[in-house]
């Protein structure tokens, strides 16, 4: 049933109006002298077409329809203005507020039926491409869920892999992803880049799965060639990920890939500086950065947090972007939470 | 059938169809109100509020002519023009005019009721 509501502060013209409506196939009036009476019942009612009065004492017709047009969910209806003046400046402030058309009395009521009868079913097709517009964006929604659903099962097995080769790297790459989280939270970022850091981040370093062991596990300090293998885990993990065009994988590729690129330019790959680097990437080598220096290595101890959080500090604006370490401070507790439920391995013998 | 002049039945008849009852119960609340509404008119021209003159005259032509109440819709209007000219001479003569065009009004709904029901 189509309302049509009616505003009119004379009482024969809402009668005759009102008895109108009732020649228009389902439709039903509701009729009011009270311009405000009216806004308040709009407020709790839907209306699928609205007939007001230019001219109230109450309130002017154009200021009524601004207000109607305020109300949630009623910007979209459509308006008659009835007026008994054809005054250009007012119709045109009329249509400036939202009025759809105008109506002069007397009002001829088969054209008044026409008119109406147009309005509301453009109205509802109109309503109705809405419906089916968000029915398809769920949908999308739905089917992106399940993409991303498929991209986190290729990261778990990821994980696996590199749990199988080299368990301290698998770990490193957790408490990352979590602190990388954490300080993704604190930056106030989007709800999916978070989540999308969160997960894109656990395979960060799956590059070094192509070290050879003897560079990887190496348990002492690297030569400069070593290290120079090593730094190749960037590029080999972004590899991985080429042409990945779903939203996780892409970021997985652009984490890998810029991990270690430096604030202030001098990193590798790429050498980029500053807001040229991935935001998730500036994220991620704070939080790694982190990991790294809390965990134990072979050529030395894994450092306090409090340590570990003051050697960062001392990266900030150089190897960091400044505001990345200022929220790895704010997340104490986050810290905690992650080193209890993924202690450090103890150093083999 | 009432004097056109007085009161065209039309578009009443669009809107009622044959339903007479309807039209009579309609025409007699539009009799009610305007009463009060020349009242509030002669209020005005009393204290030479040329603005609320013209209100009160345009409510009237408002309704008058969506009930087909020809006489009255004309003399409003008149009316209603002048006042928003800053006008009010021959505006009480109008003004006597309305009440007498509302009488006749009210005769000849007072006929048709008659002759339909």
């Amino acid at each position: 049933m189509n309302r049509v509501m009616v505003v009119d502060d004379h009482e024969t013209n809402l009668k005759v109006y009102a008895r109108v409506i009732t020649q228009i196939p389902n439709a039903s009036s509701n009729a009011f002298l009270s311009p405000k009476g009216a806004l308040r019942w709009a407020e709790q009612n839907d209306v699928s077409l609205l007939l007001v009065d230019q001219e109230m004492p109450e309130m002017p017709g154009v200021d009524f329809v601004r207000a109607f047009r305020d109300i949630r969910g009623r910007h979209d209806v459509p308006i008659i203005m009835i007026t008994a003046t054809s005054d250009k400046e007012l119709r045109r402030a009329a249509a400036q507020s939202g009025v759809s058309a105008f109506l002069t009395k007397p009002v001829d009521p088969v054209e008044f039926i026409a008119i109406a009868q147009n309005f509301l079913v453009m109205h509802s097709l109109k309503r109705d491409a809405l419906v089916r517009a968000e029915g398809v964006q769920a949908q999308l929604r739905t089917m992106q869920g399940v993409l991303d659903a498929k991209d986190i099962e290729l990261i778990e097995t990821l994980e696996r892999i590199m749990e199988a080769r080299d368990k301290r790297l698998a770990d490193h790459c957790k408490r990352t992803a979590l602190f990388a989280e954490a300080i993704a939270n604190k930056l106030r970022l989007a709800t999916k880049d978070v989540h999308g850091i969160a997960i894109a981040t656990r395979v960060h370093d799956i590059g070094k799965l192509s070290i050879p062991d003897r560079v990887l596990l190496k348990p002492a300090r690297l030569s400069e060639a070593e290290w120079r293998i090593v730094r190749g885990h960037t590029s080999a993990g972004a590899a991985l990920f080429a042409d990945r065009e779903t939203p996780i994988l892409a970021l997985a590729a652009q984490i890998a890939l810029a991990h270690h690129e430096r604030f202030d330019g001098f990193g590798y790959p790429g050498g980029l500086k500053g807001e040229a680097i991935p935001q998730a990437a500036r994220v991620v080598a704070v939080a790694d950065a982190f990991a790294a220096l809390t965990a134990y290595r072979p050529y030395r101890d894994a450092l306090s947090v409090g340590l570990a959080l003051d050697e960062v500090e001392r990266g900030a604006g150089d190897r960091f972007e400044p505001r990345v370490v200022g929220a790895l401070r704010e997340c104490t507790a986050e810290i905690n939470d992650v080193r209890a439920r993924y202690p450090d391995l103890a150093p083999t013998a | 059938m009432p004097d056109s002049a007085i009161l065209d039945l039309t578009r009443l008849r669009d809107a009622f169809g044959d339903d007479d009852a309807g039209i009579i119960e309609l025409l007699e609340l539009a009799l009610g109100t305007g009463t009060r509404h020349v009242e509030r008119l002669r209020a005005a021209l009393r204290d030479g509020d040329v603005t609320a003159v013209a209100k009160a005259a345009h409510g009237i032509k408002g309704s008058a002519s969506n009930i087909g109440a020809g006489n009255v819709t004309r003399i409003s209007a008149e009316i209603e023009d002048r006042a928003r000219n800053a006008r009010l001479d021959g505006v009480p003569e109008l003004t006597l005019a309305l009440e007498e065009a509302y009488e006749a009004l009210r005769m000849s709904v007072r006929d048709y009721r008659a002759e339909a029901l």
